[in-house]
């Protein structure tokens, strides 16, 4: 069962929510595309990890890149997407991580937190990649331990993300669905779909993406992601590094029509593919977000 | 060790191409799977993206001189590589600066002072070179042969944050 805690940041959320909002990435180092964001978006989603660098054992912001997030002010409320968490390791999730997410919460008002439902280190090794965890049991109680001591550290609500499978699925007890169910009726957090990686592992592995949105509960769904990638070797890959095929805004319109509790829809993009996308492409993406998602 | 910490630890032994000894269905899947190959290569990819980045200096050189794919690939699998850039960059050169060419080795050694003193350290740094290194500098923008060694090191390189420039070059021999 959920905590207190965990309901009453569902509460919080869902009393809050009224139509989705438009929110995107930024990464730091761009005060112009940041700027230019800011007009058009209601949330500005950071990556930690980014934005940080190493410092001794641990890591730390970069100061210009704080100052960056100060100037944001109340012009759009801030979100934080971790990539560095790494909850489904079996060895421990990044303490590294947490510190700055403490950081964050202690200097911004952050709207809610969130990471992908993977493992990207091993023993403390990075993988150089990011992997989906096997649906067992075994998996299912280690992350439901850890959404709630992470629930406890934050008072906003915390999500997780359905991720691109790159490799065969391991066995496993429970559809992706039925494991994602779990996890949020067990805890009380709340859900990111991003529809981009739905449509990847359609593509790559015949996943069904119908079945899927039927068997899960979509009134866990906080938030939408929407990407555009390339493909390499036969793999459509989750490198955000394209404007959003119109195929994707139509599944998530689709998925919109459902998910009643959807507060933010993220158009997400890397830093590294901005000089190639521009930032005049990234700004018309979210005007056009904006207007074929009624944001 | 439980199930998931043993297929972790097996995930993380196939995507590094290290040796595995457990017989197991799934991982036998894997390991033959066309995806194993292409996660391996978009990881090395994005190291490589990085590095190209970090350490300029180094990787230009060892792109001129066809041995830079290869090297990122090894470091890849036999370093526990950080994934933050800069200090996976720090890493890398410092791998580099064992590498039996001494040109290789100079440029690393040459770099990783560069990143160190730009990191904030105020030791002064010394390489020494086989060769002029503005020559090597020089080839290396204008595309321009590379010199060859004199035969044994005669110019001295230091590196700290109270030079003008941060370097200077002496020759010795």
């Amino acid at each position: 069962m959920a905590s207190a805690s965990a309901m009453e940041q569902r509460r919080v959320m869902t009393a809050a929510h009224a139509k989705p909002a438009l929110a995107t990435t930024y990464e730091g180092g761009d005060v112009p595309l940041l700027e230019r964001l800011l007009e058009r978006a209601r949330y500005i989603e950071i990556t930690p990890d980014t934005i940080a660098c190493r410092a001794g054992d641990g890591c730390e912001f970069r100061p210009e890149a704080l100052a960056e997030l100060e100037s944001i002010g109340a012009r759009a409320r801030l979100l934080v997407h971790g990539v560095g968490l790494s909850i489904g390791s079996y060895a421990g999730y990044s303490e590294a991580y947490l510190r700055l997410v403490d950081e964050l919460f202690s200097r911004f008002d952050i709207a809610w937190h969130s990471e992908h439902l993977a493992y990207t280190t091993v023993g403390g090794e990075n993988l150089g990649t990011m992997l989906a965890i096997p649906r067992t049991g075994e998996a299912l109680d280690m992350i439901c331990r850890r959404v709630g001591a992470i629930q406890k550290r934050y008072p906003a609500p915390f999500l997780l993300e359905n991720v691109v499978h790159l490799l065969p699925d391991a066995p496993g007890e429970y559809s992706d669905a039925q494991f994602l169910n779990r996890i949020a009726s067990r805890t009380g957090c709340g859900l990111i779909l991003d529809v981009y990686n739905m449509e990847c592992d359609a593509l790559n592995f015949g996943f069904d993406v119908d079945a899927f949105l039927s068997e899960l509960n979509l009134e866990n769904v906080r938030e939408l992601r929407l990407a555009g990638g390339t493909s390499y070797a036969g793999l459509q890959l989750d490198v955000h590094s394209r404007v959003t095929a119109a195929s994707t805004i139509a599944l998530a319109a689709k998925v919109m029509e459902r998910a009643s509790q959807v507060e933010a829809v993220t158009y997400e993009y890397l830093k590294e593919a901005v000089p190639s996308l521009g930032r005049d492409a990234i700004c018309g993406e979210l005007a056009r977000l904006s207007a074929e998602l009624h944001l | 060790m439980s199930g998931l910490a043993q297929l972790q630890d097996s995930m993380l032994r196939l995507i590094k191409a290290r040796p595995i000894d457990t017989r197991d269905s799934y991982l036998d899947l894997v390991r033959g799977s066309g995806e194993l190959v292409a996660i391996r290569e978009i990881a090395i990819w994005w190291r490589t993206y990085h590095l190209e980045r970090t350490c300029v200096h180094t990787a230009r050189l060892m792109k001129r001189l066809g041995l830079f794919g290869q090297a990122v690939a090894e470091f890849y699998a036999s370093t526990a590589a950080s994934p933050f850039a800069e200090e996976a960059a720090r890493q890398f050169v410092e791998a580099m600066s064992g590498r039996p060419d001494p040109l290789v080795a100079s440029m690393a050694q040459f770099e990783a002072a560069l990143l160190k003193v730009r990191a904030g350290s105020a030791a002064r740094y010394g390489i020494e070179w086989d060769r002029n290194p503005n020559d090597v500098f020089r080839a290396l923008e204008q595309g321009g042969e590379l010199p060859a060694s004199e035969g044994m090191p005669c110019y001295f390189v230091e590196v700290a944050a109270n030079i003008p420039g941060m370097v200077c070059c002496t020759y010795f021999a």
